[in-house]
């Protein structure tokens, strides 16, 4: 007697386990289906039509847009611009790092200021620096920055760029920010040694703030960047899993450290810890967004734009988010995602396909649902310049061309 | 247990998978922790295991072999309550790492450093890899039991705080990320006998990676310690080491003849790439006990002139083997002093090695090698703690003997 009876699989089931898993990865993590179930969220026409239609169905009557990158909830009126909001205290940035860096005699100085020239756009100093102003406001009406708090705008800084003083030698990259690469002009031993000297410096200056509690938020950062960097080297067979994988490496490499400086300056401004969460929610969508959208803009930008070559994910053998969402439409490019690419013209057909499909459409509109849960966490501060300005950014982030 | 060390001896030939061996030393240190705990009821597999008896000896737990080294560690090591190992095993069984030895095994076969790097991790050798977290475990203890424990709470095991092993595990950790790092390879210098470019580049890659993973962990286990000058201290052994690897001594290129280093750039470079780590380590574990001012400087003092005595016993073996052959002889201690007696006229390092062996600086670098010892021991003579005092002394005697 056989004690175990195998069930065919009926196919009608596969196909409907197929749609159904789609909307788990649409809908499911990101909450978006039962928000807009509320009315919560709105919707894209094109997401709509990507669903079955007993969830089309559910989803009539709600409201559309367009285009995925306009939020309707941004606070209207005055808005300054981020940039002249935090001029003043981070006019002196990149002078006060490379003075940080600053050693007698031999290569290193050199090689470790290569990238703080004030060139680079400065994006994390920025958000955290308004993050600190929003928060400082909202808890005491005051809008300065606290010098701790600056030291934190710098550390994120260094830490960014150690980071990417590695990557550069792990990806063999020989451009950044449209100049040679450190390892490109001199080796990648001095690249590396030299990122390590930038993380040194940065720690030392961490602890000299003397807040343990701080040391411990941003060694977080150092570990999640390491832990997102291996996370890269391997890929899924399971498509969920591969989804949520490719959301926790992007969370570890980008978002920590945006998601944490921010929540590490709200403590230092003695915030509660309501403000705390706010400040790590807000760092943390926003730098969701922004890495969704910079591997979109892999895919559609040009190399003069970009400042570096494009497809360079695709390259690498990663596949983000286009990829991901153009696998569920082209199931031919599931293998090519197991090979990383490696195949002749995978590079190629995977890019042909991403742009034919409406996947670059699916992974802005991520981009857009975490720029606007960014925006809603923001306003619980008070109304603020600062605050405006970091919600007015978030649009500003979907709408980049480089 | 026996398949273990099989595993390792296998590694050394190049046989086995370094992923397996990985393994099995994080197994290793596991059986070796549990040692200390189950060893009186089997003392005949403890025994087994620090002696290794197949005729030759298993460096990897200090063995008691003729060196007074490794007998002074051995020593050293039942003191201190743990023996052997201090890589956190948290690291060692990390998925992260067990990813690398995985890869690791690709590069079987070609010259990147790494390997050689994993392999004296393996099998610790003269080089006294895992003797760091030691030393620090051991001035700790000698410090004595501070009377003003911030925590009454987490109870010493053999009169060392958990923080302070915390500290000595994360000393070893970052001194490993640190030679990982100083591996990496600059591609355009490759030649082709150290394999294929591709090969070489990956190798990098995981350098890198393993590097920085060690690092980041070093970091969060650092601010777990929650002493903000304890990570400020660590982190500028950190910057110092990388300082120390841009020197002219650190690049480690064929320096032009005409350009001998002085004898005070010498112990600037160790105490850089070497001293600062300990010197720093052994500060901060007796700031973690809230130690009285003159021992913590003591002990600063202490690691510093232990790294100079350590790297010119290790200088002077090799003059006096006429040592490995990959080794730049100009930078060796002996021959600086050497040089600065005399200026040396030959060029041909064998003709070096062989002036010299036959001068007097080999007895001139024997005496600095004393008079740092000294040193060490001067400054630690009014540590109260009787038995780990007389194991740092041991240690220091060892170097003061040479075959």
């Amino acid at each position: 007697m056989a004690a175990y009876i195998k069930i065919p699989r009926r196919p009608m089931l596969k196909s409907i386990g197929i749609i159904c898993r789609r909307i788990n990865i649409a809908c499911k993590n990101y909450d978006v289906f039962w928000k807009m179930r509320r009315k919560e969220a709105v919707v894209s026409e094109r997401f709509k039509s990507s669903v079955c239609s007993y969830h089309q169905k559910c989803l009539s009557g709600l409201p559309t847009v367009r285009h995925a990158s306009t939020i309707p909830e941004i606070t209207k009126g005055v808005v300054l611009s981020p940039e002249k909001l935090s001029q003043q205290e981070l006019a002196d940035l990149h002078e006060n790092i490379r003075k940080e860096l600053n050693i007698e005699s031999s290569d290193l100085d050199k090689v470790s200021q290569y990238y703080f020239d004030g060139k680079g756009k400065a994006f994390r100093p920025m958000v955290v620096t308004l993050v600190s102003k929003a928060c400082n406001f909202h808890s005491s009406k005051l809008r300065d920055v606290l010098p701790s708090q600056l030291r934190i705008a710098a550390i994120a800084e260094m830490i960014h760029t150690a980071s990417l003083m590695h990557d550069d030698v792990i990806d063999a990259a020989d451009t950044r920010r449209s100049q040679s690469s450190i390892n490109h002009m001199w080796g990648q031993k001095k690249a590396i040694l030299a990122g390590d000297y930038v993380m040194a410096k940065a720690s030392m200056a961490l602890a000299r703030i003397g807040n343990p509690e701080v040391v411990i938020i941003l060694a977080q950062v150092m570990e999640d960047l390491v832990k997102g960097e291996f996370m890269q080297l391997g890929s899924k067979e399971n498509v969920n899993e591969r989804f949520s994988h490719y959301l926790t490496k992007t969370y570890k490499k980008t978002a920590s450290l945006l998601a944490n400086s921010s929540k590490a300056v709200a403590i230092l401004g003695q915030c509660s810890e309501e403000v705390c969460n706010i400040a790590f929610e807000y760092g943390r969508n926003i730098g969701m967004a922004f890495q969704l959208v910079d591997d979109i803009l892999d895919f559609t930008s040009t190399d003069d734009a970009l400042g570096k070559p494009t497809v360079a994910d695709l390259k690498l053998g990663l596949a983000t988010a286009p990829v991901l969402f153009a696998a569920l439409k082209h199931p031919e490019l599931n293998e090519m995602i197991m090979r990383r690419f490696k195949g002749e013209g995978d590079v190629e057909k995977a890019r042909e396909a991403v742009l034919k499909s409406n996947s670059i459409e699916e992974a802005e509109y991520l981009a857009y649902q975490h720029s606007r849960e960014a925006v809603l966490q923001i306003q619980r501060l008070d109304d603020s310049p600062e605050r405006r300005s970091l919600e007015h950014l978030t649009q500003r982030l979907l709408n980049r061309k480089k | 247990m026996r398949t273990c060390i099989h595993h390792l001896w296998s590694f050394e030939r190049g046989k086995y998978q370094t992923s397996l061996c990985l393994r099995a030393v994080s197994y290793q240190s596991l059986c070796c922790r549990h040692k200390h705990i189950t060893c009186s009821t089997t003392p005949n597999y403890s025994n087994y295991f620090i002696q290794g008896q197949h005729g030759r000896t298993i460096s990897f737990f200090g063995s008691g072999g003729k060196d007074p080294w490794k007998k002074a560690i051995s020593e050293a090591e039942r003191i201190v309550g743990y023996p052997t190992s201090f890589m956190s095993l948290r690291c060692l069984l990390s998925d992260e790492l067990a990813s690398v030895a995985l890869h690791v095994r690709k590069l079987v076969g070609t010259k990147h450093p790494l390997l050689q790097t994993a392999k004296n991790f393996l099998s610790d050798g003269s080089n006294s890899l895992q003797t760091r977290g030691l030393v620090v475990l051991l001035v700790s203890k000698a410090a004595g039991s501070s009377p003003s424990w911030g925590d009454g709470n987490q109870p010493l095991v053999s009169g060392i705080h958990p923080s302070q092993r915390a500290l000595a595990e994360i000393t070893e950790m970052i001194y490993t990320a640190f030679l990982v790092h100083r591996g990496v390879v600059d591609l355009n210098k490759t030649v082709p006998e150290d394999g294929p470019l591709k090969d070489m580049e990956f190798g990098n890659k995981m350098a890198v990676l393993s590097g920085d993973f060690l690092l980041a962990s070093a970091s969060a286990a650092l601010a777990s310690l929650k002493n903000t000058l304890v990570v400020d201290l660590i982190s500028q052994s950190i910057d110092h080491m990388t300082r120390g690897a841009f020197t002219e001594m650190g690049v480690k290129e064929s320096s032009p003849f005409s350009n001998v280093k002085t004898f005070d750039q010498w112990k600037d470079y160790v105490y850089l790439s070497s001293g600062s780590l300990i010197g720093h380590s052994c500060k901060a574990a007796l700031l973690l006990a809230n130690q009285k001012q003159e021992f913590v400087d003591a002990a600063f003092e202490f690691g510093k002139n232990l790294a100079w005595a350590q790297q010119l016993h290790q200088d002077l073996t090799i003059i006096q083997k006429e040592g490995k052959s990959n080794t730049e002889y100009l930078l060796l201690g002996p021959v600086i002093l050497h040089n600065e007696i005399s200026p040396l006229t030959v060029q041909s390092d064998r003709e070096i090695i062989k002036t010299v062996q036959s001068s007097s600086a080999v007895s001139e670098a024997k005496n600095m090698c004393q008079h740092y010892v000294d040193c060490a021991m001067k400054l630690i003579t009014e540590f109260p703690n009787k038995e780990a005092k007389e194991a740092l002394y041991n240690l220091l005697r060892a170097l003061t003997t040479f075959k």
